[in-house]
């Protein structure tokens, strides 16, 4: 073999920097030789991926050379648009792009601000959402989603892991964690949640024994791995969850009742309107007190004993507790019944509910840092099993009852948020998150860091209090009713005109939209609802590395800088995804460019600023007054909103806020990152903080009240009844499926090698995806394919019962439930541009409808299960 | 087996890629070649034909260029002597260089120095001790390799050489019409012979292959019913037995045969050794290196 | 006398492709050759099925059949159990690629495959041809990274321990699923991971006596 040939090293050079593949952001480490990118490491300095990087990371080094990327821009010329019509790209300058655009900004800026739409990609770790809610900030606009792929991500997860855990997602504490639930969660497997952290730590956990109870339709990268892998029908995990509490609470009747008593809201007293019982004067709700025999507030400090069950009369209204109210509730739901549902055995949703129990250790105590806490080595988690589903609301609160009941929420061994609480670096004491309790409803309030700006509450994830539904609605994407949603399908679903007709705000369209990286027309629903409602957009412009299948509706494409040619101070402030869990050590890297940009490409945040230049004085000041209020940037890090920055510079002020004035930029370049030490009461700060997490959803039945009182007399019909204070099973579309031909199933999910639908474009990656059985074709289970006369390798058609169809090659499995059709999420592309991607696995998002009723009412959570029939495709030349 | 998918490899039993198709087909060619080459010098020996010596050793020539045709980089062929001690390709290089040499000077004695019988018989001998040898290498070689179960059989080395010999035996058949021998009994007898002993031992190898292993299992439910039958049932069996021993017994109780008959044999023979290394070399299938059904 | 090996813990693997890729990227390996794998299986039946992932490499094995079989010398051991080709020597018989009962040699056929098909060598792949000049017709495999380990051991570093002086699968693995050391060391952390994990080799039957070692648990 060659022995490697030295001499022709002439410069070697190794860069500190972060991936900018999957929202994981982890810290990596690239080599440059004669100034091109030739590897990709893992940092060893993070305490999270302790030096490992996936391979999505790893192949993805291709994207700075290749050759299909964009490298200027290119405005249509055909003003026909559609799927597969050629827009008849023109190069053109950097000047006329950028003019033309900050004109019609300008335009709608002095208009109606309102009329912009935004569209982000949920993922990719760059993280660079600043600029963006910049520009809709200083717009006044409150149009922004990530894509139609939002509603396909976390809008329930999200929803209600800011009401638990205080944080945008949850995972476990699996340093510590024995017996982990995975309710269709791929963390630590294929999932970018946590992505190399949860890796290592998870593979170190079943190294240490830990087992992993996996429910989920395929037993592919999570369930391969689970000590017991249990096959289920999508939806109906939430039937088994509350039969699992059914058979803690009413059979063994076992629970963490310090857990029960004093962090959440089980005492709380409701009355026969299904609403608390509130003291009238300061509307605290009320709890009973069962030494002294009468009602106080929740927060009074002289309560003896919190009443979990019985009746009361609380000034003549009965009230019950409502743990009481939830033992009752789950009563109806026996294992036979949840068994019938999911076809999970009796006894395995027995021995399991039994097994988490025990392994919880309730009453045990651990301890870090001589600090003294309650130890509970026991978790369920979730994401896109209980999330995307018509039920996605009800599945999650659910799952995140049965951490509650044991008393796992964010100590040692249990369910936890990413992270939650931060006292900030130690020579700055930032960036912090201050998490608290609300003093009305004891709910907590979220501490993340991100600071007030025009653009509202969302960017905080600042879920407690709810804003509850009101009109009159100002966003397209219904807003101002679903205020707790992130991501609403309403932009473009196939009711999106009834829905704006009867409840809309008064303008009905967005005159122009913007995109970054996101490739909505694959990642939503059907290409029929996608390609209507892409079509319709006046003026649309988009950031991307490739000539996407989305920018086949674009007016203007500009090329992106890849994250390895570009700088973003921010990546790993934001710890949605990839702060380190428990009590790994703070590690905060940045992203750094490892070459220049080729070509004439340039990073969406230097655009943007340019753009809010152009546009003008009061809008640009607009604009960086947002970085200030978002970053919470201080004394000499403020920014000022007269002076014409380029993102290096705003980054440098960032990092010289949370990290010193010594600490911007340069050194930064110069050290990569800084670590600091991880205190115990950062990691396990649940017994620190009065706040309560709902075992009764109170709130909700409001908001359910009030939208319905918005919604019904406008014609608007939902399920409301979804809107339920105690979680509860309700069927998605596809179990109401009954014509018997439609005997299938259908899963979407996320393959290790690939995130969203840019990794197909990576040679690597795509020579390494034909090399297993799942990533590139259509899985059926061996003995369903065998009875359908399905052979290997044939393609079959897959058609819902709404004849939307799709088609790509088999592969049959063993390790997938009998009644499943699976697909690896997102292939199947068909831009000409993209030479590598193109025709490579299967496009399943055409099979999805996205309406009002195809989404849960609550969290508007898109639905990715449907009812089909497989049959084969004939030859089609 | 079912149509491989490109993440079978190693998991499913898995066919040999190197040593066929594409280029690798030329080392089926060559281990053919060595074969007819070593037997027909041996027949050609015995029954002191110049011309089947020569041919024979026109044929090791091709199979040298054979070889040289299959390698990455034939311009190191001349260190392919190095390792003899461990290595079947490298005693094979030995063994042919030696035939080509010696059966070089036997041709060369018995051309122009025709009277020197005891240095052309001590050179034809030699020459036909490596002319077996040469035959016979090519089985040592595949079967060394353990991974490969329908390989890795006692039998196919004898297999190789019997229809290495059947083979040369069918050319030589063919010279003896050409010059009208007297030979051609002789030769028919001992074609005979050699025939029906090269299907019994083909039999024998592929029978007791699948005793051996699943592997060799599947590899031989692949020569008898998969995607090589063709090869196996057309090339080796009808061709390689079932017409030569046809006209064998033929010409056994009609006692004249035609030319056209006999070297219908001839060809068939042909075919037939050319088909069985194919065959083999086709059929070589690895043991899986993970669980698989 | 060291005897370089490697354990991998196939129960935390999670088949994520990271050593296949970072393995191609050190070295620059042509396209359609593969000096690590990961081969995915099933066995069992729905609900009680087993999904086996195995990343594979070249075993470094103490009696390699494809030293004994490759006729000029090109393949050798080296004194610390690496087993390595002498591209000037190969003559691309492609012997001991046949004769390797774990297949982990590949005949480097085409120079002209390219990352994006028909159009061009990137940068990477340039200075990739001018960093490992790959002789076609020649055999490549994995060589336990052993410019990383020479390099290393020469500048201090205890290969398996240092990350600069351990192969890139192994530093790279996000699950730690693979460990690198010194076999001949009792109190090494091969040698442990070994004896506490009851590691084996793959196949041992193959009678090649592998230096990579695996654990189901």
């Amino acid at each position: 073999m060659a022995e490697m040939n030295p001499k022709v090293i002439k410069e070697d050079k190794w860069y500190d920097t972060c991936c900018g593949i999957c929202y994981a952001s982890c810290p990596i480490r690239v080599r440059t030789i004669n100034g091109i990118p030739v590897k990709i490491e893992g940092q060893p300095r993070a305490s999270t991926s302790k030096g490992a990087v996936c391979g999505k990371s790893v192949g993805s080094l291709s994207v700075v050379h290749d050759p299909n990327r964009l490298n200027t821009p290119v405005k249509r010329t055909n003003p026909v648009k559609g799927i597969g019509i050629d827009p008849k790209w023109q190069a053109i300058s950097w000047e006329e792009a950028l003019t033309t655009i900050a004109d019609k900004i300008r335009t709608i800026y002095k208009e109606d601000g309102r009329q912009f739409k935004i569209n982000v990609m949920p993922s990719q770790g760059s993280y660079n959402h600043p600029p963006i809610w910049a520009l809709v900030a200083a717009l006044g606009c409150t149009n922004e989603s990530a894509g139609a792929g939002g509603m396909l991500c976390g809008n329930a997860a999200h929803f209600v892991a800011g009401l638990t855990h205080g944080s945008w997602s949850h995972t476990a504490d699996t340093d510590r964690c024995n017996y982990l639930i995975h309710f269709g969660a791929s963390k630590g497997h294929a999932a970018g949640h946590g992505s190399n952290q949860m890796m290592r730590s998870m593979a170190d956990a079943r190294a240490r024994g830990m087992k992993q109870i996996v429910f989920d339709p395929m037993c592919n990268f999570v369930g391969g791995k689970a000590t017991r892998w249990v096959p289920i029908i999508p939806g109906t995990d939430v039937a088994v969850i509350l039969a699992m509490l059914n058979i803690i609470l009413n059979e063994l009747q076992t629970w963490d009742d310090v857990f029960i008593k004093t962090k959440t809201n089980a005492p709380y007293l409701i009355g026969p309107d299904r609403h608390y019982i509130r003291d009238a004067k300061t509307q605290k709700p009320f709890v009973w007190d069962a030494v002294e025999k009468k009602a106080k507030t929740w927060d009074d400090p002289s309560i003896k004993e919190f009443a979990i069950m019985g009746t009361y009369d609380v000034n003549g209204v009965k009230g019950t507790p409502a743990f009481q109210l939830l033992r009752e509730h789950v009563k109806t739901y026996t294992p036979e019944y949840a068994s019938k549902l999911s076809s999970v055995p009796v006894d395995v949703i027995r021995t399991v509910s039994k097994e988490f129990v025990t392994e919880a250790r309730i009453g045990s105590t651990i301890n870090i840092d001589g600090k003294t806490y309650p130890f509970r080595p026991a978790a369920a988690i979730t994401f896109s099993g209980l999330n995307n589903h018509r039920n996605a609301w009800n599945s999650v609160a659910a799952m995140h009852m049965l951490n509650m009941v044991i008393g796992a929420m964010d100590v040692p061994g249990g369910c936890m948020g990413f992270p939650t609480r931060c006292f900030g670096y130690e020579e700055t004491g930032r960036p912090e998150f201050k998490v608290s309790a609300d003093p009305i409803e004891g709910m907590l309030l979220a501490g993340w860091w991100w600071g007030e700006t025009t653009r509202g509450k969302m960017v905080r994830h600042k879920m407690w209090p709810i804003d509850m539904p009101t009109t009159p609605e100002v966003s397209l994407g219904l807003k101002k009713i679903w205020s707790w949603v992130n991501d609403s399908p309403f932009y473009f679903s196939s009711d999106r005109d009834e829905m704006h007709e009867k409840l809309g705000p008064d303008y009905k369209e967005a005159k122009a939209w913007m995109n970054w990286g996101n490739n909505m027309i694959m990642s939503g629903g059907n290409l029929t609802n996608m390609e209507d409602t892409l079509k319709r957009i006046p003026f649309f412009f988009t950031f991307d590395l490739y000539l996407t299948e989305i920018t086949e509706f674009c007016d203007i494409v500009l090329p992106d800088a890849s994250y390895l040619e570009s700088v973003c101070a921010d990546q790993n402030l934001q710890t949605g995804f990839n702060g380190p869990v428990g009590m790994k050590d703070w590690a905060f890297f940045f992203r750094q460019p490892v070459c220049e940009p080729v070509g004439e490409r340039r990073p969406m945040p230097d655009v943007l600023l340019d753009i809010a230049w152009r546009v003008g004085p009061d809008f640009y000041a607009k604009f960086v007054q947002s970085f200030n209020g978002f970053w919470g940037l201080e004394g000499k890090a403020v920014l000022d909103t007269t002076k014409k920055y380029t993102y290096a510079e705003v980054s440098d002020n960032v990092l010289k806020n949370f990290f010193g004035q010594e600490k911007g930029l340069e050194w930064f370049k110069e050290n990569g990152g800084v670590t600091w030490p991880k205190k115990a009461e950062e990691a396990f700060w649940r017994y620190d903080i009065p706040a309560r997490v709902p075992v009764y959803w109170e709130f909700v039945l409001t908001m359910g009240e009030k939208a319905k009182e918005i919604c019904e007399p406008r014609g608007v019909h939902m399920q409301w009844e979804q809107f339920s204070p105690l979680p509860s099973y309700f069927p998605i579309k596809a179990h109401e499926v009954t014509d018997p031909q439609y005997d299938l199933y259908t899963l979407i999910y996320r393959d290790t090698l690939h995130t969203g639908s840019s990794t197909q474009m990576h040679p690597e990656i795509d020579a390494v995806s034909d090399t297993n059985p799942y990533s590139y074709y259509i899985n059926i289970n061996e003995d369903t394919g065998k009875k359908k006369g399905i052979k290997n390798g044939q393609i079959i058609w897959v058609e819902t019962d709404r004849g939307r169809r799709i088609k790509g090659p088999v592969s049959l499995i063993k390790g997938l439930h009998p009644a499943m059709v699976a697909v690896a999420g997102i292939n199947g592309h068909w831009s000409k541009y993209l030479k590598i991607g193109r025709g490579k696995g299967v496009y399943f998002n055409d099979l999805l409808e996205i309406d009002k009723d195809h989404v849960d009412p609550v969290s508007l959570s898109a639905d990715s299960c449907v009812k089909v029939k497989i049959y084969p495709a004939k030859e089609e030349k | 087996m079912r149509q491989t998918q490109p993440f079978d490899y190693m998991v499913k039993y898995t066919q040999q890629k190197n040593w066929i198709d594409g280029r690798g087909n030329f080392i089926a060619f060559a281990f053919f070649l060595g074969g007819i080459s070593g037997g027909l010098f041996m027949a050609a020996a015995y029954f002191d034909s110049l011309l089947g010596m020569f041919i024979a050793w026109l044929l090791a020539l091709c199979m040298g260029v054979s070889y040289m045709i299959h390698l990455g980089q034939p311009l190191q062929s001349w260190r392919m002597f190095m390792k003899p001690g461990t290595s079947w390709i490298s005693r094979g290089f030995i063994f042919i260089m030696l035939f080509i040499g010696l059966t070089a000077v036997t041709l060369i004695l018995a051309r122009w120095a025709p009277d020197a019988t005891a240095a052309i018989t001590t050179f034809k001998v030699l020459a036909g001790i490596f002319a077996f040898a040469q035959s016979i290498y090519t089985g040592f070689a595949v079967s060394y390799v353990s991974a490969i179960k329908l390989w890795n059989s006692a039998i196919l080395p004898i297999l190789f050489v019997v229809c290495g010999f059947s083979g040369g035996l069918a050319i030589m058949m063919a010279i003896a019409i050409g010059n009208n021998s007297t030979d051609i009994n002789a030769i028919e007898n001992i074609t005979r012979i050699t025939l029906i002993g090269f299907a019994v031992i083909l039999i024998v190898y592929l029978w007791n292959s699948t005793y051996s292993s699943n592997a060799a299992k599947a590899a031989v439910t692949r020569v008898v019913g998969g995607d090589i039958a063709p090869f196996f049932w057309i090339g080796v069996i009808i061709f390689g037995v079932i017409i030569p021993i046809t006209v064998s017994v033929v010409t056994y109780f009609i006692g004249e045969a035609s030319n056209a008959l006999l070297l219908t044999a001839v060809s068939a023979e042909i075919i037939g050794g050319l088909s069985l290394r194919y065959v083999v070399l086709k059929g070589g299938t690895y043991e899986p290196l993970t669980s698989t059904e | 006398m060291t005897r370089w090996g490697m354990v991998i813990d196939l129960h935390r693997c999670i088949g994520c492709y990271s050593c296949v890729l970072a393995c191609r990227q050190e070295h620059f390996v042509p396209r359609g050759v593969y000096f690590n794998r990961v081969l995915i299986a099933e066995e069992g039946k729905c609900p009680t099925v087993q999904k086996h992932i195995l990343p594979i490499l070249c075993n470094h094995c103490k009696e390699a059949a494809c030293v004994k079989v490759c006729p000029t010398g090109a393949t050798f051991q080296r004194e610390d159990g690496i087993v390595m080709v002498d591209d000037k020597k190969c003559v691309g018989c492609g012997y001991c690629a046949v004769a390797c009962p774990y297949q982990q040699r590949t005949r480097f056929e085409d120079p002209k495959l390219e990352y994006f098909p028909g159009q061009g060598f990137t940068p990477y792949e340039l200075l990739g041809k001018e960093l490992f000049p790959y002789k076609p017709g020649t055999v490549l495999k994995c060589n336990f990274c052993m410019e990383r380990v020479d390099d290393g051991i020469k500048n201090g570093l205890v290969p398996g321990k240092d990350r600069e002086a351990t192969p890139a699968c192994v530093i790279t693995c996000p699950a730690n699923a693979r460990t690198f050391g010194d076999l001949d060391d009792p109190n090494g952390e091969v040698s442990r991971l070994i004896f506490e994990k009851k590691a084996q080799p793959l196949h041992a039957e193959f009678g090649t006596e592998p230096s990579v070692f695996y654990n189901k648990v």
